[in-house]
Order: C-alpha cells, then structure tokens, then sequence
C-alpha cells in the first residue's frame, strides 16, 4: 500500500518566504522524507489551485500540509491564489484526510467545512498566525526568533507523520506552545506575548482518535537511496522494489546507526516475515548487505527490522550499470562539443545531498537550440527526465529543489545546430 | 517564573490619575488602578508598550504582512484591523501577566 502526503508551499513575498523556509528546509519537509510516505510536493509556483485540487483527489492521500495566507473562509496558495474556499470545492479533496492548514483564519469557517465535507481532522488558526523574527538577516534559518514559531506549528505535522492521534497531536503542539512562551518570558517577552497569540488561536475539530497508518509499504526505486526511521526495538518498515528483471545481479544495502542492530528480511512476491524470507542480512550491526545474483522475475519485498535499537537508515536497491556519463564535480566548469543535430552527451553528478537546490546552466553556441535533461537516480533521456530545459534558444538553465539524495544524471542535446558548449551543476 | 528585565519596566496598567503603572511598580506595592480600561486606555497602553519593543525585530502577521516597531504604532494609530489585532495582542498578554504577578520571580 503506498499512502501520500500532499504538501503545498507557498512562497512569494516576505511573509511567505519565510515560513517556506522553515518548513521546506527545516521542520516539516525533511521530516516528512524520513518518513514511509509518498510525498506530492507543490511548492512555490506550483502550489496553485488547479494542481492542488488534481493531486487532493488523488487515491491514497491520507494528510494534506499547506502553508498560504488565509481568511476564514479560504485557504490561499501561490500569489494569493484560491487553493480552497468554502461552497467551491469538490468535498471529495477533504473525504478521509487529515489536513493541517499553517493559515491564518481558516479555523473560522472552512476548518469545519472541511471536517463538515468528510475530513477526518483539521488543524489551523483561528486568528492571524503571528510570529516575529530579526531584521536584516538574509537566511531565515539563521533567525533563532522566527525558528520557535514554526518549530512549534510544525510539531503537528511531524507528530501525525509519526502515527498520532489528532488530539494527541493538538494537546502535543498546544502544551510545546506553552513551553516556549514560558521559556521567552524570561528571555525576550514580545516574542512570548506572540507564542501566546499563536497558542490561544490553535484549533483542531474533527475526529480525536483519526491517525495516520504506519504499516505502510514503500516503493523503492533502482540505484536511490531511500530513508527511513525506526523508533524502537521491534519496529519494522517495508518496502517494495517492483518488476525486478530475470538474471540480474541485484544489491540491497542497508545502512542505520551505529549503536543499533537493524536487520533485513527480502522475500520475492509475498512480504517477508523475521521467519520467512528468502535472504536476510543478519549482522549484529545495522549496516546490512544482500547481493541476489542471478534474480528471478517478479516483485521483492523488503523488511527493514531493528533487533535492538532506534534511529534513522537509508536503505537502496542497486543493479550495476553501465558507464551513463562522464562523472562531473559541483561548481567546474565543463566545455563540450555537439557534432550535429540530435547529438548527445551525458554526465552525472554523483552524490547530491537531500533537501539542496541544484542549478543546471547551459551556455550553447548562438544558433543552436541545445537542451538539457535531469534525472535523480537513472539516466536522463528525452522522454525520461525529472526536468529539462527546452527553450528554442542555446542556453538554458534548470533547478531541481529540494534534491533527492543521490546521483544526477545530465544529458546535453541538440535539438538544432551544433558546436560549443559550456556546462556547470551547481548548489 | 522568570521574566525578561525590559518586561517589568514596560507600562502594564493605567493609574487612576490617567498615568501608566508598570510591572515593577505593581509588584512592589499597592497602585490605585483604574476599575476598567475603554478601547482608547487599552490602545494607549499597547503604543506605550510597542513603544519599548526592540528595533531589530519586527512582527509577521500571515495575510497581512512584516510590521516594524514604528510601523505598528502607525497601524495603531490609524485604527487599522492589524492595528486593532496589535492591541487585542498586547491586551491578552496583559491579562495573562497579571494574573500570573504572583509567581513573577524578579530576583
């Protein structure tokens, strides 16, 4: 069962900018990777209400994340654009979700609409969300006096991704409220006067006992690697890596903390169990290896169990694959040539830390229309690509954010003309 | 309960001869306040404490935008909704801080 979290960012002036920060590259984002959910991302320009209503209608989106300007009776994304608003929409993108609204208001009117229309949980606030944070700095993330606010309003987020119950989530959040307002008070007392706003305007209506599953079972993709948490001995996370080919030589690594012992359970077609399974890795550490060579055709479901322990891993499937480019570092400078239209040239950039912002720039010979394709994880082709540049122009320039962990693999090609190029991924 | 030294010089209630009293004076002694404090008692009392906010920070109010220090005394001046929300903040917090004086530990 794979099961998704929608997460809807926006991010277009001061106020937005900020709390986008905290949340995409802090607190709510970054956690929600750890975790075993599929993740529907719409960040920045693509939080917009034709995207937003497309992926809520989506099977299997159990939670909904939004940060945007509200009133009591919308929720806005991108540019003030209306994501939700009471009377027009499709109550199916509320049935059976839990939705947590970082907005101003909405606690007022469409909060309850939603839980009215089937959602099973709503968070939000019921006057305008204030917090205060320190001129002049240009990273908000640097701003110990903005990060209280939304360590607190993200606990909701990060408790439910957890496994929660809603009210246990909202006592959770209102009491870590408290403790910071009583923390500032003897620190700095605007920023506990406005904590206390914040705390005193939180609102949750809806089911108390409605949580997310646990159990769920995560797709790996080939050569990606993939985390995870296990938050006590005996806890256990699955995973599938669907439509494995006949005769391949096939890596399963696992790799977790070093004071614990996680083993790995691989069982093909059927979830393994710690009795029956078809290989395991069995250390007494938690940094697991099973190589499968040569693989039988069909599915292989993989157990990822703590023996003694807690903490986070990161688990990837591999197969070796053939040279897919020319290795190129971050930051340098790359000349190339295109000898004619439809030429190609490929390169990777190996390594890329999670959660970046990855800029691809590509300087073509005047006359030309070179473009450029991206993938995380498996060579980019024209038809398989996570981004692409592709104006009618020689230069182009693309950037992946938040990056998965892993390898990025970059073709050049020409869609006209031919000649020099220069190409840089940089962070 | 600690507290932030600026807090217990800022203004927290209106005398009866119309002047502010702040946290310290409230603590130390009898102060002859006012029974009840109108909209424009409340509103002066949060410009008086506005007025003692630190420069280098300002407020974010989501929907409605970044104030500075002198920027909230505008909107409060003027009566705006956000101005209205500044002083209903400060109004809450008061109450808050007064009925917690007791435990206020200002050693």
């Amino acid at each position: 069962m794979s099961l998704n979290i929608l997460e809807a960012e926006s991010n277009y002036e001061d106020v937005t900018y900020i709390g986008y920060s905290f949340r995409v590259r802090k607190y709510v984002y970054p956690y929600f990777l750890q975790k075993d959910y599929d993740l529907l991302s719409l960040f920045g320009n693509d939080a917009i209400r034709e995207k937003f209503s497309s992926y809520c209608l989506l099977p299997d989106v159990v939670y909904i994340s939004g940060f945007g300007h509200g009133y009591d009776n919308l929720f806005t994304g991108q540019h003030g654009e209306v994501l939700w608003k009471v009377g027009s929409y499709d109550p199916r993108e509320a049935q059976g979700k839990i939705i947590h609204l970082m907005s101003c208001l909405t606690a007022r009117r469409l909060g309850p609409d939603l839980v009215d229309k089937g959602a099973r949980a709503y968070f939000g606030y019921e006057e305008e969300f204030t917090f205060m944070h320190t001129l002049g700095i240009t990273d908000p993330l640097e701003d110990p006096t903005a990060d209280v606010f939304f360590e607190c309003n993200s606990q909701v987020d990060r408790l439910i991704a957890d496994g929660l119950p809603a009210g246990r989530v909202y006592d959770a959040t209102k009491e870590l409220f408290r403790e910071k307002y009583e923390d500032f008070l003897a620190r700095d007392s605007d920023v506990a006067m406005t904590l206390l706003h914040d705390h005193d305007c939180f609102r949750m209506y809806g089911d108390q006992e409605a949580s997310l599953p646990t159990d769920v079972t995560k797709e790996l993709k080939l050569n990606t690697s993939v985390s995870g948490n296990l938050s006590k001995t005996g806890d256990s996370r699955d995973f599938v890596l669907k439509g494995v080919k006949q005769g391949e030589k096939l890596t399963f690594t696992l790799n977790g903390p070093g004071d614990s012992d996680f083993d790995l359970y691989v069982r093909i077609n059927q979830e393994p169990e710690l009795r029956k399974f078809d290989y395991r890795g069995y250390t007494e550490s938690s940094n697991e290896e099973i190589t499968i060579e040569p693989t039988e055709e069909g599915d292989y479901y993989v157990r990822v169990h703590s023996y003694h322990g807690m903490g986070p891993f990161t688990i990837k499937a591999s197969v070796p694959m053939a040279p897919e480019g020319e290795e190129i570092e971050l930051e340098k400078l790359i000349i190339g040539t295109l000898g004619s239209k439809d030429d190609s040239k490929k390169y990777v950039v190996k390594g890329v830390d999670g959660g970046e912002e990855l800029f691809v720039t590509l300087d073509g010979p005047e006359g030309a229309d070179f473009d450029i394709y991206v993938k995380s994880g498996s060579p980019a082709t024209l038809d398989d690509y996570d981004v692409r540049g592709y104006t009618g122009l020689p230069d182009e320039n693309v950037v992946i954010y938040p990056t998965i962990e892993g390898d990025y693999y970059i073709t050049v090609h020409s869609y006209r003309g031919s000649g020099e190029y220069k190409l840089r991924a940089s962070l | 309960m600690k507290i932030d030294k600026r807090e217990l010089d800022k203004p927290i209630v209106k005398k009866t001869d119309g002047t502010f009293a702040t946290l310290k004076e409230i603590m130390a002694g009898p102060v002859r306040v006012q029974a009840e404090l109108g909209p424009e008692d409340h509103k002066d009392l949060a410009i008086a404490r506005f007025e003692k906010m630190d420069s280098k920070k300002a407020f974010s109010v989501v929907g409605k935008g970044s104030f500075t220090r002198d920027q909230i005394l505008v909107e409060i001046k003027r009566d705006t909704e956000v101005g209205k929300r500044f002083v209903k903040m400060q109004e809450k917090f008061i109450r808050y801080l007064l009925n917690r004086k007791e435990e206020i530990d200002v050693t």
